[in-house]
């Protein structure tokens, strides 16, 4: 009787050490496919601009004086930003060309990063060559369309009063 | 004929000032007395006029001058009542102007200037009074407060409140999109006939805009003169109704030389063909510096 339970119980083993075999049908595991900057990779187009005043929402304000929609006031849709990747699939370089658009950016080239590949909500843009650094807030990340933020704050309390939402297409 | 013009420019100048007011007599002690008008409503960054009678309040009468002290009650104490908050010591910027006797008066720019730059809303101010030792405020409700007194704080008034339910956007003839802006921005400059008050600018059909900026730290720029602005189509403002708008950036409409900050824009609406139909008083947009 013992014998056998020891025998049960090598047969158990064995099942168990069978069943954790790699199974043929899933691809192995490898690092996480940075999804955020694949999303981003390409050249963007402004299609709209609308100009957002912090005070006037903190405020509670009617909504046509929390922001108005300037794509139109100044040729906005000439502006374009491209998003490069490196060979791993990782944030590159980036290059803005604003045409005869206002630029609200600091920076033209340089490289770009995001603060989380899965959970991105900011897009930082640095140069070698300026100290500056500029960024977009992430509002949307779809496939074919984009919205980011530049934020303006006043620098005599660092408080935020206003931000330009951008809106592109591919 | 002269006297026509004088006294169109008496109206064109008590137009460009009007602002709520808000007449009351002060007592020693308990509520004071609110003389016409009761409470005006107004908004928490607009001017208020206080024209105050102090002959209620014997230990201030025949006093001179007389100097406001302003508060939100259980928050926080305006910049301009004197240096660090000293009762006994009363700053300038706090002195009234005088009316007649014993009534004196004082124009506050706005709840939000006067009271501290370190509130962005009413919400804010009256959130900190909430928390403050004095007790809850109620909900969503912040009072203007102050009182009257002379320098050294040896005779004043009773406390005055006047209630506001929190910001209010009230519609103006002049208005900025957004209410801050630095000279990299995107300026947008709302001209509402339909509250114009002189009758010639009322009936234009066509608004053109004249505008200087004053540099931090002196100079001035004016990239077009008043000879040429009525013809120069770029500052023909865009008609929509009785709403006229016209949008700018600052470094690009005044040619901002490099290292350079503009400090203000002064702005002066007026008609096609002649400067001096406008639309009252120049008025002034403050350029923040963004960080």
């Amino acid at each position: 009787m013992r014998f056998l339970k020891q025998k049960l119980q090598l047969i158990f083993i064995l099942a168990l050490a069978v069943s954790c075999q790699p199974n043929d049908d899933f691809p192995a595991l490898q690092n996480p496919i940075p999804l955020k900057p694949a999303l981003l990779n390409g050249t963007w187009t402004v299609k709209s601009v609308t100009q957002f005043d912090r005070e006037a929402s903190d405020n509670g304000f009617p909504v046509e004086i929390q922001k108005r929609d300037i794509t139109t006031l100044f040729p906005f849709t000439q502006y374009k930003v491209t998003f490069n990747l490196q060979a791993d699939g990782r944030p590159g370089a980036f290059e803005v060309v604003p045409g005869t658009s206002p630029n609200f950016l600091t920076l033209n080239k340089g490289v770009w990063s995001l603060d989380d590949y899965v959970f991105a909500t900011k897009i930082t843009l640095t140069s070698p060559s300026d100290v500056n650094a500029s960024s977009f807030r992430i509002k949307v990340l779809n496939s074919n369309s984009i919205k980011l933020q530049v934020v303006r704050n006043d620098a005599a309390d660092n408080t935020e009063y206003s931000y330009y939402e951008y809106e592109f297409t591919k | 004929m002269k006297n026509i013009l004088i006294f169109f420019f008496f109206l064109l100048t008590v137009s460009a000032f009007a602002q709520p007011v808000v007449n009351l007599k002060a007592k020693p002690n308990g509520a004071s007395e609110f003389v016409s008008g009761g409470v005006p409503s107004f908004s928490f960054s607009e001017p208020i006029k206080l024209v105050i009678d102090v002959s209620g309040v014997p230990s201030l009468v025949g006093v001179e001058p007389i100097y406001l002290w302003g508060f939100i009650e259980g928050c926080c104490g305006s910049p301009l009542n004197s240096t660090n908050d000293q009762f006994s010591n009363s700053s300038d910027a706090a002195i009234m102007v005088k009316v007649s006797p014993n009534v004196w008066s004082y124009v506050i720019p706005s709840v939000k200037s006067y009271i501290s730059t370190g509130f962005k809303s009413a919400k804010d101010a009256a959130a900190k009074a909430g928390t403050s030792g004095y007790g809850p405020q109620p909900v969503g409700v912040t009072a203007l407060g102050f009182l009257v007194k002379n320098k050294n704080g040896s005779a004043q008034s009773a406390n005055i409140n006047i209630p506001f339910t929190g910001p209010i956007y009230i519609k103006e003839e002049f208005e900025t999109f957004p209410l801050n802006s630095s000279q990299t921005d995107v300026v947008t400059i709302t001209y509402n006939q339909d509250l114009e008050d002189n009758a010639t600018m009322k009936t234009q059909q066509e608004v053109f805009l004249y505008a200087t900026a004053d540099l931090v730290g002196g100079g001035n720029l004016e990239p077009f003169a008043p000879a040429v602005v009525g013809n120069t189509t770029s500052l023909k403002l865009a008609k929509n109704g009785n709403q006229y708008t016209i949008s700018i950036i600052p470094t690009s409409f005044f040619v901002v030389p490099a290292g350079k900050q503009i400090d203000k824009i002064n702005v002066l609406l007026r008609s096609k063909a002649d400067p001096n139909i406008n639309f009252g008083a120049t008025k002034q947009i403050k350029i923040v510096k963004i960080k």
